[in-house]
């Protein structure tokens, strides 16, 4: 049995002349005739000289062209990701094309659910960013070559390279869509114990925390801290200690952390500063070690424990110490002043407190000696010691004169004010129960010009003359 | 029944229903399709006559004379509706001719629904192009290159005018183009185009269809006949891949619901459960096996490949009812898992396994 194909013609001459292929697409027409031969089909008028004229250039000008294969016609026709995409399939890296595609549908898919109103919206579509495509896929490439000779250390430095350019051109979610594929990758590598997979835990756990997923980012840094235990001797390519960065990076995470558990549960940020000031001192930074003490310490007198406080507190004044920090030196004064003071234990407070100006006063620091004096003032005044308490809102006021820094001249301005009013107050009363003449004298001048005779000595005959 | 071209009434000249050559018998049944040969006639009747005949009548019958507009337009409708079904009936057939492999018989096929395509929507509809593709694919198989590539270029064509054509036509063009090219040894074009195939399919459906993955097959091929082995490898490793996820789901869907399956309610779970339609069953078949003969012959090839291989075909027979062959290659799979690091897929195996033999 042989049934003939039907020749494709037989069945209308709708079955083209191929010649139309030649011109430049165009819209589909209504009639499937090829509109370069309209003349000689219909046949109802001859062309003028003028239209064959124009028809003949037209020939000859095609005819100096050269004829387009049709790969180079597809570049004409197709958009510059189709044509990549139909490359590299060619060339057999589906991989490359399959993780491509993705991204690119990732993209769209969020564009679209974020709606016209939103940023996403106006943002260049990565697949009409030529450059970041040729570059994605010249890396791809790489690494699914190296994939298929299990070469997996190439793998990791090509997406680590992706990583790093989308990171300097500012496309985030490419840059840790590679870190995490980065991670992914060194993972499974084996034979370095865990050095490449520990750099993917820190860039991931970078990359999270700069996206505001603080706890994911802690778990990857824990990662990094726990691979890099026991290698100590490893560095970055930028020469830093691995586990040193480790533990600063750790530290920093908890800080931020407990930061934003601060107004909600104190306690929980106290655990977490615990953790941060664990690892500072593996760190072996004594500075971060010092900051992240304090910052326990500063908690803990908040949370009302000011006698644990006061031993964080002078762990950073020792550090301070050590590192002859003067500015640092103040700021422990003042903390461990306040944490006593929290306690009851006015003296030592004040103690502290004028060692903060000592050391205010040593460095220069203006700002700080206002602070300290006024701080002192304050203490003074409540203990009820106006004489010192004067002299030092004095001081802090001239200081804060002397710097115009206007919120603080009217803040101590009213504080030695009180205090000095505070001073006055037991005389002026005094004055005004005896109510002699020269009491009333006394009395007057002050109202008159604010002239302040209440310290001197009264005479005997009025204090006599009341008694 | 026998005619002679000399007797027909003046102006009428009937034509064979294959070839269009003057007609010499006529089909007894219908009495409206005639044939220059007996050749023809049965050529047509085993490829499409045979459920077509009774329904061509009305559509061949000449026109009565109806008085009213009303009427008119009615008729009009009643014809455009009965050739629609026809486009879809023959066009159905014609595909599920081919996915059996007789290309011969899927010819008259193809033709019927191109002609029916071409009265309701005109010769440069995109609505021709299945059944282009469909004579084109059918030509493929039986090694008429420059019919195919007339019909190819045909489809291409109208699909390069119609710019708004859908992305599943456009694959498949694809598809079609560059199995005719792998045909005519020409693998480089032939990769152009499987590749415009996955991009297209892709888009349609994602990078991870089993609708996508008959380019990827095909792609593997013609690196394989390119003697590209590791790129050829690597894309049959996507192949099995893809065809293993979406079967280990179809059993998966399977195994939640089997009382559903054979219970009163059976009739209305069948919408729900996405299963393999008659042509992708076929394309399993073929892939999978084709991988698996390769795997097996390839003596340097991971055990991980043929024990992946292996299950996939086991589900595969398994969804198909065919429980003895899920067994068999559930076996294979598992001998070759042995060698396999990755304890949860030997694990997967082994329960697939047991899942069968509770079967029977």
């Amino acid at each position: 049995m042989a049934a003939i194909l039907p020749a494709i013609g037989r069945h209308g001459e709708h079955l083209v002349s191929q010649s139309p292929i030649l011109l430049n697409p165009t819209p589909p027409s209504k009639s499937a005739h090829g509109s370069a031969n309209v003349y000689v089909h219909t046949g109802k008028r001859y062309p003028s000289k003028k239209e064959r004229e124009k028809e003949q250039r037209k020939v000859r000008l095609r005819a100096q062209q050269s004829e387009l294969s049709k790969n180079q016609t597809s570049y004409y026709r197709n958009s510059y990701k189709h044509n990549m995409c139909l490359d590299m399939l060619c060339e057999g890296f589906h991989k490359s094309f399959s993780e491509l595609f993705a991204l690119i549908k990732m993209q769209n898919e969020e564009r679209e659910k974020a709606g016209p109103e939103s940023v996403l919206w106006n943002q260049e579509l990565l697949e009409n960013e030529c450059d970041k495509l040729d570059m994605l896929r010249e890396q791809l490439c790489l690494v699914e070559n190296a994939m298929r000779q299990g070469n997996y250390a190439e793998v990791y430095t090509c997406r680590f390279k992706l990583a790093r350019y989308f990171q300097s051109t500012n496309d985030k979610w490419l840059s840790d869509h590679f870190f995490e594929s980065c991670l992914a990758t060194a993972t499974g590598i084996k034979t370095d114990e865990g050095k490449m997979a520990a750099e993917g835990h820190c860039n991931v756990g970078l990359a999270l925390e700069e996206s505001g997923d603080l706890h994911d980012a802690a778990k990857n840094f824990e990662n990094f801290f726990a691979l890099t235990e026991g290698h100590e001797d490893w560095i970055f390519d930028n020469d830093k200690l691995m586990h040193c960065e480790a533990c600063i990076h750790l530290t920093r995470i908890y800080t931020a952390i407990s930061d934003v558990c601060k107004e909600s549960d104190l306690s929980l940020s106290i655990e977490f500063l615990t953790k941060a000031t664990e690892m500072s001192l593996k760190s072996g930074d004594k500075q971060l070690h010092g900051e992240a003490c304090f910052r326990l310490g500063s908690a803990y007198e908040k949370n009302g424990d000011p006698e644990t406080a006061l031993t964080y507190l002078n762990k950073y004044l020792e550090i301070c110490r050590s590192l002859r920090d003067n500015a640092e030196i103040g700021k422990a004064c003042e903390a461990i002043a306040k944490a006593f003071e929290k306690k009851g234990k006015i003296e030592e407070s004040i103690r502290y407190l004028e060692m903060f100006v000592e050391v205010a006063e040593q460095s220069q620091d203006e700002k700080s000696i206002s602070r300290a004096c006024s701080d002192l003032g304050t203490m003074f005044n409540s203990l009820g010691r106006y004489d010192q308490a004067v002299d030092y809102f004095n001081r802090s006021y001239n200081i804060s004169r002397s710097l115009n820094d206007v919120e603080a001249i009217s803040s101590s301005r009213v504080l030695f004010g009180v205090a000095a009013a505070h001073k006055m107050v037991q005389n002026f009363s005094q004055h005004v129960e005896l109510g002699g003449r020269i009491c009333m004298e006394r009395l007057l001048e002050w109202k008159d010009n604010r002239g302040d005779e209440f310290d001197k000595e009264l005479p005997k005959s009025e204090r006599i003359l009341n008694l | 029944m026998a005619l002679n071209p000399l007797a027909n009434p003046k102006g009428v000249d009937l034509k064979c229903e294959l070839c269009q050559k003057p007609a010499f018998i006529q089909c007894t049944q219908c009495r409206v399709t005639y044939y220059c040969g007996v050749e023809h006639q049965k050529a047509d009747w085993l490829g499409i006559h045979e459920k077509i005949c009774p329904l061509l009548v009305p559509l061949r019958t000449a026109v009565p004379f109806l008085a009213s507009e009303e009427e008119r337009q009615h008729r009009q409708e009643q014809l455009l509706h009965r050739q629609k079904q026809m486009i879809e009936l023959t066009r159905t057939t014609g595909q599920k001719l081919l996915f059996e492999g007789k290309h011969e018989q899927a010819v008259p096929a193809a033709m019927q629904s191109l002609r029916f395509a071409i009265q309701v929507y005109g010769l440069a509809s995109i609505q021709l192009v299945p059944s282009y593709l469909i004579l084109g694919e059918a030509s493929i198989g039986l090694g008429r290159l420059s019919q195919a590539e007339e019909y190819l270029s045909q489809a291409q064509w109208t699909v390069l005018k119609t710019p708004e054509c859908s992305n599943a036509i456009r694959s498949k063009l694809h598809r079609n183009l560059g199995l005719l090219n792998a045909a005519k040894v020409e693998y480089d074009e032939a990769l152009r185009h499987f590749a415009g195939d996955i991009y297209h399919a892709s888009e349609e459906f994602g990078t991870e269809d089993i609708r996508t993955s008959g380019g990827y097959f095909h792609m593997a091929n013609a690196f394989f006949r390119q003697n590209k082995m590791d790129t050829a490898d690597s894309l049959y490793e996507e192949v099995t891949g893809i065809w293993y996820e979406h079967l280990s789901r179809l059993v998966q869907a399977r195994l939640a619901s089997p009382a559903t399956r054979n219970g009163p309610l059976a009739g209305s779970n069948e919408e729900e459960e996405e299963g393999l339609d008659e042509a992708q069953e076929a394309e399993a078949i073929q892939v999978l096996n084709a991988i698996f003969d390769m795997r097996e012959n390839q003596a340097g090839s991971a055990p991980e490949s043929l024990a992946k291989v292996s299950h996939a075909l086991a589900m595969l027979y398994y969804l198909l009812h065919d429980v003895d062959k899920a067994k068999d290659f559930g076996r294979k799979g598992v001998s070759a898992s042995e060698g396999v690091q990755d304890e949860e897929f030997s694990r997967s195996i082994v329960e697939f396994l047991k899942v069968c033999e509770r079967v029977v």
